[in-house]
């Protein structure tokens, strides 16, 4: 543990900008992704467990796509479209059968997908570490702000995420499909007796999801290295942000995702072993004190 | 006290069978594969008490069953201990950072509980690997474990090596079997079956289900130092999320119902292992389509499966009797509701 | 076998809805007593505070004395009161005797025996004679899911009868029955009550054999106490027959 660095670190504006820009980022690329995540759970009430092999399919997708047209536009939208693509064709075939079966079942056919994906990623592209590289457009002088480095792609992803992000709240508040959504939430067999096909729009909830964690997968590739297996860590940590947001909340996703990004970002000066400890510290009181999460709405029982 | 009588009397006529077994049978790899599955048999049997009998699905599982491996090799290799006592340390231990981790989790249910384990096991996971020093990191402990002489057993010797892990096995699946059977196993199926009732007749379900948590987790610790011992190591992919996964898988090939189904499931798998292995390198792939077929088109256990099937052909033979007891829920419960009808009807 | 139950100005409110408004009443031990009400008045709502499912935003609940509210279910079990639900809530995969012999270990606080035999002789011996009091003995081999609506009825009061209670509170016990079949019910439940002596809190709509068997009434409307006392005073009280029985008489 080294607080003192921590001190210093905080004592000079360049370290804090730096580090919140650093926070920011994986914090919103981890918003991505949980939001698919809470979405879907939210919803269809279903804990996607493979969610973080969507996130990794869609980097990889990214990554074939810029490697074959050079284009980062290509890329993320490849990521995201044929991740979004793929979660339909699952829902359809596997996924809409388990909704009501055993828990067990569930975790297990998510298991076994996880596998299966890890597995053909390596087939494909190979065990080793691979890295897509810095777009040319983003091979520019980072900005400098209050003495801090900003890297310009940096810039590009908080504001793409910030779309999307105020892309899915619209979606959901504003339009037909959005309230259609909320009311499924609630009183499924209601819309179904509207004469509404629920089954399309779960299959069309669970593709949204989908694509949310395939394009934080696709935006984060030239960032982050990529291997098969590195879906499961992103899992885990966007699981932490769904309970301490409140499981089916998109606020609480976005609030608890940028406050472990910024955790993360800072408790890798201050205290780099146990970084990961405290993430699970604050999980914890706020499963103690609040089970239903900060914005959750549910309450558990037992 | 006579069932007692008769279950000491299978455990003895078990180890009995080892003993003349590992006297005829010179072939290693039969008396190795035997004991693989007495480690992982027990971890999946240790598992089936939280999923099966309580009704508590634990996707962390084998971060016990690591952290008995570690704790047991650390301490063989580091500490003078004999095995018994680096055995005991090692379940007590276990046993401790269970109830610590239980303690957060079994307030949560079904899904919430799956994942909190499943955070908690991969954080454990990451102190596995950050703390090189005295786990060796990402490599795991190699360079062996030694086994020292205790009470006479020499485990160098591969005949008493082999009766040790059945014995060990036998004694630990016969005390689940005894808690299963017991009072507590009878409140863990109450919470289990209806939590809400139990609470309202007076059961203490958190108590209960965290004591469950411990007993289980003691028990994947054993298992976990079968392994060590087999392996003469321990790795960290004994934690790893995927070893939860298949002990999850062993429970589902086995079928839930039966107390053995677990072992059956393990040796399954084992066995699916062995072969997948032969052809191909690429585990995850088969493993998991192999998952996909038997959880999506059978719907149950692979020994449900073939037990029901069998059922229903010999039901049609047999008339009343046996076959009666496992007459589909539904179909009985017509029948005996419309017995009870013309019974009320006639007071 | 004391148990006198002093509710005071219970009050429950489900976000600024008043669900049970400043009810009081008291219950003499060993009384048989109906509560009635049409569907929203807050009766299950009084049970499930009794019984410490849900806590009340004002009042108190006291057992001779004893404060029950801020205490959790298990311990108001332990206290003496128990109660049998609306819709039978069983074990399904125990049979019936199995699930009585449970019941009467968890009585007993025998529940973390990890060594002995379930069911034990004893418990098994306890649990085939409240069996045989409610007359479920032709059953007892068979598994709670098979068992007709009446026996998972008459089951589920076995289970809270298993607990000794000085109070009994019975939720709608011939929901969901023909008119012989809630007779048999109501006949058996009044045997219990005299085999047992405890006091018996129940909750009915038909008011034949509300009037029939009940010493004492309580009606609930809109979650305030409308009027209470014995049932021949209670059907001569204006407003009940204006509120509750109009339409019936």
């Amino acid at each position: 543990m080294d607080l003192s660095a921590l001190g210093i670190c905080a004592a000079t504006s360049s370290c804090i900008v730096t580090q919140v820009a650093a926070g920011l980022i994986s914090g919103f690329l981890l918003f991505l992704v949980a939001a698919g995540l809470t979405l879907i759970f939210g919803v269809l009430g279903f804990v996607n467990f493979m969610h973080g092999s969507f996130y990794m399919l869609g980097a990889y997708f990214a990554y074939a796509a810029y490697a074959a047209t050079g284009s980062y536009t290509a890329a993320v939208i490849a990521g995201a479209a044929g991740v979004g693509a793929l979660g339909a064709a699952l829902e359809t075939s596997v996924v809409r059968r388990i909704y009501h079966a055993d828990v067990l079942l569930q975790i297990l056919v998510c298991y076994a997908f996880i596998l299966i994906f890890d597995d053909l990623v390596g087939i494909v592209w190979g065990d080793e570490f691979l890295s897509m590289g810095m777009p040319s457009a983003f091979k520019r002088a980072p900005i400098l702000l209050f003495g801090g480095v900003i890297p310009p792609f940096y810039l590009f992803l908080v504001g793409i995420a910030l779309a999307i992000a105020i892309g899915i709240a619209l979606l959901m508040q504003k339009t037909r499909y959005g309230k259609i959504v909320r009311a499924l939430a609630d009183k499924p067999g209601m819309v179904a007796a509207l004469g509404i096909n629920t089954q399309l729009v779960y299959a069309s909830l669970f593709a949204l999801g989908a694509m949310l964690a395939g394009s934080a997968g696709a935006l984060a590739a030239p960032v982050r290295s990529m291997t098969a297996g590195m879906g499961f860590a992103i899992l885990i940590e966007s699981f932490i942000v769904t309970v301490i947001g409140g499981m089916g909340s998109i606020a609480g996703a976005l609030v608890a995702a940028l406050m472990i990004g910024l955790v993360r970002s800072f408790g890798s000066i201050g205290f780099p072993l146990f970084t990961e400890g405290l993430i699970f510290v604050i999980m914890i009181a706020v499963l103690v004190v609040r089970p239903q999460g900060l914005f959750g709405r549910q309450v558990r029982e037992l | 006290m006579k069932g007692t009588l008769k279950e000491v009397a299978v455990v003895v006529t078990i180890i009995a069978g080892a003993v003349i077994f590992s006297g005829l049978v010179e072939s290693g790899s039969v008396r190795d594969s035997i004991i693989r599955l007495c480690g992982v048999g027990l971890f999946a049997l240790s598992l089936n008490l939280l999923v099966g009998y309580t009704g508590l699905l634990s996707f962390g599982h084998a971060m016990f069953f690591g952290l008995g491996a570690y704790t047991f090799a650390i301490l063989l290799r580091t500490t003078g201990f004999g095995i018994p006592l680096a055995a005991a340390c090692s379940i007590a231990l276990s046993g401790a950072v269970a109830a610590v981790v239980g303690a957060i989790c079994v307030r949560l249910t079904h899904v919430y509980f799956a994942f909190l384990t499943l955070a908690i096991q991969m954080l454990f996971y990451s102190l596995l690997i950050a703390c090189s020093g005295l786990t060796g990191g990402e490599q795991g402990l190699i360079g062996g474990i030694p086994r020292p002489k205790f009470l006479g057993v020499d485990l160098m010797q591969p005949g008493e090596y082999f009766v040790f892990n059945i014995a060990i096995f036998v004694a630990a699946a016969w005390a689940l079997w005894r808690i299963v059977r017991s009072p507590f196993g009878a409140a863990l199926r109450m919470i289990r079956d209806n939590p809400q009732r139990a609470v309202f007749l007076g059961v203490d379900v958190y108590r209960t289900k965290l004591a469950a948590f411990v007993l289980a987790s003691a028990f994947a610790a054993i298992a976990g130092m079968l392994t060590a011992l087999y392996v003469s190591g321990a790795y960290p992919n004994f934690a790893f999320w995927t070893m939860s996964g298949e002990g999850l898988f062993m429970i589902m090939l086995g079928g839930v119902n039966g107390f053995a189904g677990p072992v059956v499931g393990a040796g399954l798998l084992l066995l699916l292992d062995t072969v997948v292995n032969a052809y191909t390198a690429h585990r995850g792939l088969f493993l998991g389509l192999a998952i996909l077929v038997t959880s999506l088109g059978l719907r149950k256990g692979v020994v449900d499966f073939v037990r029901d099937a069998s059922d229903g052909r010999f039901a049609s033979e047999r008339t009343g009797g046996r076959s009666k007891e496992r007459a589909s829920g539904a179909q009985s419960g017509l029948h005996e509701a419309a017995i009870q009808q013309s019974n009320t009807e006639g007071v | 076998m004391r148990g006198h139950l002093q509710i005071s100005n219970l009050t429950k409110s489900f976000g600024g809805l008043n669900a049970i408004r400043d009810v009081t009443m008291a219950l003499e031990p060993g009384v048989r007593a109906a509560v009635i009400g049409p569907n929203g008045a807050g009766k299950t709502t009084l049970f499930n505070m009794i019984t410490g499912h849900l806590s009340p935003t004002a009042g108190s609940i006291r057992l001779d004395e004893g404060e029950l509210i801020g205490l959790r279910p298990g311990a108001i079990v332990r206290r003496g009161i128990s109660r049998a639900f609306q819709v039978a809530s069983l074990f399904g995969t125990f049979t019936v005797r199995e699930a009585m012999a449970a019941a009467v270990l968890s009585h007993r606080q025998r529940l973390f025996d990890l060594i002995g035999a379930f069911p034990a002789p004893a418990a098994f011996e306890h649990a085939r004679h409240i069996l045989s009091l409610i007359g479920l003995s032709d059953v007892e081999k068979s598994r709670c899911d098979t068992l007709s609506h009446g026996d998972r009825k008459l089951l589920d009061i076995a289970l809270a009868l298993a607990l000794e209670p000085r109070i009994l509170l019975l939720d709608e016990p011939t929901a969901g029955m023909g008119r012989d079949e809630s007779r048999l019910m109501i006949d058996r439940i009044y045997r219990l009550w005299e085999a047992e002596g405890m006091s018996l809190v129940f909750i009915e709509h038909d008011m034949d054999i509300v009037f029939g068997i009940a010493e004492q009434v309580f009606v609930l409307r809109n979650g305030a106490l409308l009027a209470s006392g014995e049932p021949a005073e209670v059907r001569r009280h204006p407003q009940v027959i204006e509120a509750y029985l109009g339409s019936a008489t």
